[in-house]
């Protein structure tokens, strides 16, 4: 049997003590506790935290940098990141300093980057100093509102206090004017316009959607539009940025494109230019695209007889593309 | 990550990993069994299948460390999952060794684990039963307060008579624990589940 001043060196000794029939489970718990305090004081909490906290906002820019287009977005970006480190700066003399709010909207079609972007905003405000976390979390109008009266704004509370010291990003916010008048999704503007004042210092909300909607939502909201100084338009991406996407992902994954898959893409992207976007989306939809292309080119690959190199394996061809953008 | 699924036997550990699994949207469940013998074993099952064949209303049907992959939408993040559900661990040392074995093996999946869920049967706190809580739930409770893992009371069984009264002793005993009444079977409380998990991991 077990006496009490057994003390195990090691969590595994405990666990040979078990195997041995020479300790019940508690008291088993009771030594792995021991273990367990200190091994929680060893190891730090294990989050992202640490790391983003020695990103320099020029390696987050540099991230931005890497993405394709968004030739626009990358400036006002940029625009910022200035305005917060002259300020900072200014008040480092002594000079006033101008406050303002950083809340954005984010209008453009799915696959678009504006998560993407989101993201990198987040991490750059840490870098800043300006956001205490930099996380982002991510809802929708299901997040936000309930289904009893009362309910939206407890829900909508809980929200924002997981994005507290991160950005809350609000996708297809349009959705939360859905319903008129009665809708509970006005009261979770409101609770979420209130929290941008209490929280000034350590939230930033950013509400993004297809330009349209976002367009009318924005006009049945007046109030709304002071509150959001900063609107990041997404363009669609042109047919040679896709490509560029499309090779970059293809890369990723360890294939290459054959000549004429790339500019049978090309074509393909340009014909369509204007008309899938809207409800393929963009980038996802070269990504869709892609794996479709992968599958078939394993398919065309297994029923060959002959050996295959390596350049076989790695070259997708414009016949695995053809008939996959249906 | 692994999520951890332990506590006491026939409280109901296997029917609530199945059910919170639908919970969040799996369709089908792929589980891995390291048998007796060190092999491991996977099987496909449609989650009626699991229901009917891992889950048993009398004897304790778990009796093997098994584990489902699941990948879970938390709100819009995408998390993946190992789940691990474990064989019921009665109090006192277990006269098989392959028993104590098992147990070994759960408590030793316990210290590495990231997410724990701690399974008491709320409906018969106080009884002399198997899945009565008894010293090895208080024991547990002690190290989750002081776990670096985050560590979360599920009080099991909301759905029978005097489990209102049992949740109420649980939460005296589990002050400044995480705990949450749910019933595996009507699937209530799996909303607060769901939204702790989401808290915990964003």
């Amino acid at each position: 049997m077990y006496s009490t001043d057994m003390t195990p060196g090691s969590p595994d000794e405990v666990f040979q003590w078990m195997e041995a029939g020479r300790l019940p489970p508690d008291a088993a718990v009771q030594m792995l506790a021991r273990f367990q305090s200190s091994a929680a004081l060893r190891e730090p909490p294990k989050r992202e935290r640490t790391e983003i906290a020695m990103e320099s906002a020029d390696e987050v820019l540099s991230d931005l940098d890497r993405l394709v287009g968004l030739t626009e977005i990358k400036r006002v970006v940029r625009d910022v990141r200035a305005f917060v480190e002259i300020q900072r700066v200014r008040e480092e003399h002594g000079l006033s300093r101008t406050e303002q709010s950083f809340h954005m909207i984010f209008t453009g079609a799915p696959g678009t980057g504006k998560t993407t972007v989101a993201r990198i905003v987040g991490r750059l405000f840490r870098a800043l100093e300006v956001l205490s976390k930099g996380h982002m979390v991510e809802v929708e109008r299901a997040d936000l509102v309930g289904e009893y009266i009362g309910h939206t704004a407890q829900k909508t509370r809980e929200v924002i206090k997981r994005a507290l010291g991160g950005v809350l990003f609000v996708d297809e916010a349009y959705s939360l004017a859905r319903g008129g008048e009665k809708d509970f999704g006005k009261e979770a503007i409101d609770t979420l316009v209130a929290a941008m004042e209490n929280y000034r210092d350590d939230l930033l909300v950013i509400l993004a959607g297809y330009p349209d909607e976002m367009a009318a939502f924005l006009a049945t909201n007046p109030g709304l539009m002071s509150r959001f100084p900063l609107r990041l338009d997404f363009r669609d991406y042109s047919a040679q940025e896709l490509v560029t996407i499309c090779r970059r992902m293809v890369r990723e994954r360890d294939y290459a494109l054959s000549a004429e898959a790339e500019t049978g893409l090309l074509t393909l992207f340009s014909d369509h230019q204007g008309y899938w976007h809207k409800n393929a989306g963009n980038a996802r939809m070269v990504r869709n695209l892609l794996e479709h292309a992968i599958r078939r080119q394993a398919v065309r690959l297994v029923n060959r007889h002959t050996p295959l190199s390596r350049h076989d394996l790695m070259t997708l061809a414009w016949g695995d593309f053809e008939g996959g953008a249906g | 990550m692994d999520l951890l699924i332990l506590g006491k036997p026939n409280v109901g550990k296997t029917l609530f990993m199945i059910n919170l699994a639908a919970y969040l949207g799996l369709r089908e469940i792929q589980l891995d069994v390291e048998d007796a013998e060190g092999r491991n074993r996977s099987q496909r099952l449609g989650l009626e299948r699991a229901r009917r064949e891992l889950v048993s209303m009398r004897a304790p049907k778990t009796l093997l460390v098994q584990s489902v992959g699941l990948e879970a939408s938390l709100g819009r993040q995408r998390v993946r999952l190992v789940v691990v559900d474990t064989p019921g661990i009665s109090e006192g040392i277990p006269a098989e060794t392959h028993v104590r074995h098992q147990v070994a093996l759960t408590l030793e999946r316990l210290m590495s684990a990231a997410l724990v869920f701690h399974v008491v049967d709320a409906s018969a706190v106080g009884m002399r039963r198997v899945e009565a809580p008894g010293a090895f739930d208080w024991a547990l409770m002690e190290l989750g307060r002081n776990m670096a893992a985050a560590y979360l009371v599920v009080a099991n069984k909301m759905d029978k008579p005097g489990s209102q009264e049992g949740l109420r002793q649980l939460k005296d005993r589990a002050r400044g624990i995480a705990l949450i009444g749910v019933s595996a079977v009507t699937r209530r409380g799996f909303r607060d589940v769901k939204s702790w998990m989401m808290r915990t991991l964003a």
